[in-house]
């Protein structure tokens, strides 16, 4: 009789120690979820400050690059006409999208093409479809005009506008 | 000692295992993910270096504490190619694997294999082959000493790069790369004019044109050889542009002769194997630049 009482309370003293570590372990895990949680949104949150600063750093230079400079610092629009064509460059630049667009003089916004160029407001190099944030950097827009018989540069103000991709914890 | 005792020990033993093993998991993702922002860090650092209109530039990229930058992924297929750099920030105990930031595209960065160090020399040169390619990026931790360099080159890089030593004899240079510029038992060797020519190093051959003779010296054969294709790739992008500003130019009463010059030059960038094979597309580079520079309306 004696031996089946001890029995039991050891018994009882393995359940209360198997619920007390079951419950510590369950615990644990929860802290852990929950800090992981926190992580990872920070991941999220320094990921697309990068994208933006990868981008701001990106366009910032954009003007100098062979494929739009026009050797003085300034975008050459002559360029610009089928470079928007080019399926092979998207993705080339650092960016989800980038479009280059005239602001002065103001003009009726109008995507060129080659039917209306130079009379046209915007060139859409290209979109993929995923930017949620903007940054933006003023340029000169140049571009080879004849007078006289000779040829120049004729310069206007324009402005280089990247797309951000914003990655979000739902994606 | 009861039954209680063994269980709450061993129970014991095991929650406190897992938790070490959890700790350590943590503490080793957390490194790796702070070498994953340290490499895009690094990206976008490279990625607003672009010359304008001088004829090179200079910048230092300094890690509190010791790194290694691993330049060993680079691909040469596709519309560009591609190169991706590792990082790894010193640690406790040995270095780690590195972590990989997303590849870049536009950008043509040499060095060798690895670097190590705390401050990161980056030499930007522009390559023009005839119209501008891009910025090659040559950046090393190492210290060099360049024997019986030209006067231009000595010139073109004593301001900007400062882990480079000019001396006349090999003598004087104490345990750093030596680069010899007539022949000699150098670890580099500098065979050519500034022009044209080869760098003979780990025993192979990488021919330059221009500006890439200071790729040639400071890269690896594998990155070096990988990036020429690349280039050629731009190169061939690039004439495209250009013979698609020969139609606009020719549609407001400008007739460039260069539509058929920029297909050979196409043809040429496009049979490259090697950069054995960069002497042909430099002839080629020079023939067009001379005609455009004739040009009334210049298309570069």
């Amino acid at each position: 009789m004696q031996i089946m009482v001890m029995n039991k309370k050891s018994q009882l003293k393995i359940q209360e120690m198997a619920f007390m570590l079951v419950a510590v372990v369950i615990l644990f895990v929860l802290a852990g979820l929950f800090f992981i949680g926190i992580s990872y949104r920070d991941l999220y949150k320094s990921a697309n400050i990068q994208e933006r600063e990868r981008a701001v750093s990106l366009i910032a230079k954009l003007a100098d690059t062979p494929e739009f400079s026009n050797g003085d610092g300034a975008i050459d629009t002559d360029k610009l006409l089928f470079l928007q064509e080019r399926a092979n460059y998207e993705g080339f630049w650092p960016v989800a999208s980038l479009e280059i667009r005239k602001i002065y003089p103001e003009e009726s916004g109008r995507k060129c093409t080659s039917r209306n160029y130079p009379d046209c407001d915007y060139f859409k190099i290209y979109d993929s479809g995923v930017s949620r944030d903007k940054v933006s950097t003023f340029v000169a827009l140049c571009r080879k005009e004849e007078k006289d018989g000779y040829w120049y540069d004729k310069c206007e103000l324009g402005k280089i506008i990247a797309g951000v991709e914003q990655k979000t914890e739902n994606e | 000692m009861n039954f209680a005792w063994i269980f709450a020990i061993i129970a014991g033993a095991a929650i406190i295992f897992l938790a070490i093993y959890a700790a350590t998991q943590y503490v080793k993702t957390q490194q790796y993910n702070l070498d994953i922002q340290t490499a895009n860090k690094l990206a976008i650092l490279i990625d607003p270096l672009e010359t304008s209109l001088e004829s090179g530039k200079s910048s230092v990229i300094s890690f509190s504490s010791k790194a290694r930058i691993y330049n060993d992924k680079c691909e040469s297929y596709g519309n560009f190619g591609q190169q991706s750099l590792g990082v790894t920030v010193s640690g406790v105990g040995e270095w780690k694997e590195p972590a990989y930031a997303a590849p870049v595209y536009n950008k043509y960065i040499f060095s060798d294999n690895m670097e190590q160090g705390k401050d990161f020399s980056i030499l930007l040169k522009p390559l023009n082959m005839p119209f501008k390619i891009t910025d090659l990026i040559i950046f090393s931790s190492e210290e060099y000493c360049f024997v019986d360099a030209p006067y231009d080159v000595e010139d073109e890089i004593e301001d900007l790069l400062k882990n480079v030593s000019f001396v006349e004899n090999k003598r004087d240079c104490e345990n750093v790369e030596v680069v010899c510029f007539s022949r000699g038992d150098c670890d580099i060797n500098v065979i050519g004019n500034l022009e044209t020519g080869y760098v003979s190093k780990q025993g192979g051959e990488l021919y330059y044109t221009e500006n890439l003779l200071y790729a040639a010296i400071f890269s690896s054969q594998e990155t070096y050889e990988c990036n020429v294709k690349r280039l050629m790739l731009r190169l061939v992008n690039l004439a495209l542009i250009y013979k698609d500003k020969v139609k606009v130019l020719g549609e407001q009463g400008c007739n460039s002769l260069l539509d058929v010059e920029l297909n050979e030059l196409i043809a040429v960038a496009r049979n490259l194997k090697s950069s054995r094979d960069l002497n042909k597309v430099q002839k080629k580079s020079k023939e067009i630049d001379i005609i455009n520079n004739a040009a009334s309306c210049k298309l570069w």
